[in-house]
């Protein structure tokens, strides 16, 4: 059998004009990078449903023990299931095609970047 | 007859009509101050040196808090202190022991917006204890849980649980000053 064909060369990079690509976070197809991991609107209502618990721990302090457990469970599931989607959104600039153009790649190496300093920030 | 002998008679039953007035007067006293201060009337009596004195006291207490205006609270006023109420019990959950005398003192301006004058604990204890003899145990209750040596958290806790049930008698009462008592 003959040795498999070395991988044809990648196609010519697209090069665009003289000056720099625009940098990567685009909002509609930026993976919401920068954008808050909880929706303003959904964050105000786990705020409340805490501000409730915290009232109640006087009453019952176990029960509120369980529900806050029960809500910082939540929390986490629905930012587990952002992230995994903004990943997921990342991957498939890449990944769906075999001959990707490096610049293409390039840019979406940025947002792994951009997407793992979020990840990694400390504030 | 001698005309002495029918003066000292009519003396005598005078003063026995009256002796026996007075002991009925006192009976009836008794039973309404027992009925209107309830468990209240049972502590004084433990205390006091007589159940005599004890009366004279909740006697003297009624008639103190005759002077007084006590008037329900206007309802966005009830509102807002059950708000405040509310931060409270969050704030307990931060640090109990200022958060209980925040309660106490959230009770005093309740209880000086519905009338009752500026005092020492005592005497407050006292002044509700007239219109609320049942809940002014729970005022009780929680101030020696909030003052006693080496408090836990649970005693804190409990002794919020017993001011609240002040807070909310007073707040939610609508008794006017011009309601018969008895």
């Amino acid at each position: 059998m003959a040795p498999a064909d070395p991988p044809p060369p990648p196609p010519p990079d697209q090069t665009g004009p003289t000056q720099p690509p625009p940098p990567p976070p685009d909002g509609a197809g930026g993976a919401g990078a920068g954008e808050p991991l909880i929706p303003a609107d959904h964050a105000r209502q786990l705020q409340s449903r805490w501000e409730d618990i915290q009232t109640r721990f006087v009453d019952e302090p176990q029960t509120c023990l369980q529900e806050a457990d029960q809500l910082v469970d939540e929390v986490i599931d629905e930012i587990r299931n952002t992230l995994q989607a903004r990943r997921a959104e990342l991957e498939g600039r890449w990944s769906r095609e075999e001959q990707v153009p490096t610049e293409q790649l390039r840019r979406s190496l940025q947002r792994y970047r951009q997407f793992l300093d979020q990840l990694l920030s400390t504030d | 007859m001698d005309i002495w002998l029918i003066v000292i008679i009519v003396v005598a039953a005078a003063v026995l009509a009256a002796g026996a007035t007075w002991w009925w007067m006192r009976g009836r006293r008794r039973r309404r101050l027992q009925n209107r201060f309830g468990p209240e009337y049972d502590r004084q009596v433990r205390r006091a040196d007589s159940q005599q004195d004890a009366e004279e006291r909740l006697a003297a207490r009624e008639q103190r808090r005759e002077q007084f205006d006590i008037q329900p609270l206007p309802e966005g006023a009830a509102r807002r202190y059950e708000q405040q109420w509310n931060q409270i019990q969050r704030d307990f959950v931060d640090e109990p022991a200022p958060a209980i005398g925040r309660a106490d003192e959230l009770i005093q301006q309740v209880m000086r917006q519905r009338g009752y004058p500026v005092d020492n604990f005592e005497r407050r204890a006292a002044d509700l204890s007239v219109d609320h003899p049942e809940v002014v145990q729970h005022y009780r209750e929680g101030h020696r849980l909030a003052t006693s040596d080496r408090q836990t958290t649970e005693q804190l806790r409990d002794a919020m649980l017993h001011y609240r049930t002040l807070f909310d008698a007073l707040v939610t009462d609508t008794g006017h000053d011009d309601q018969d008592p008895s």
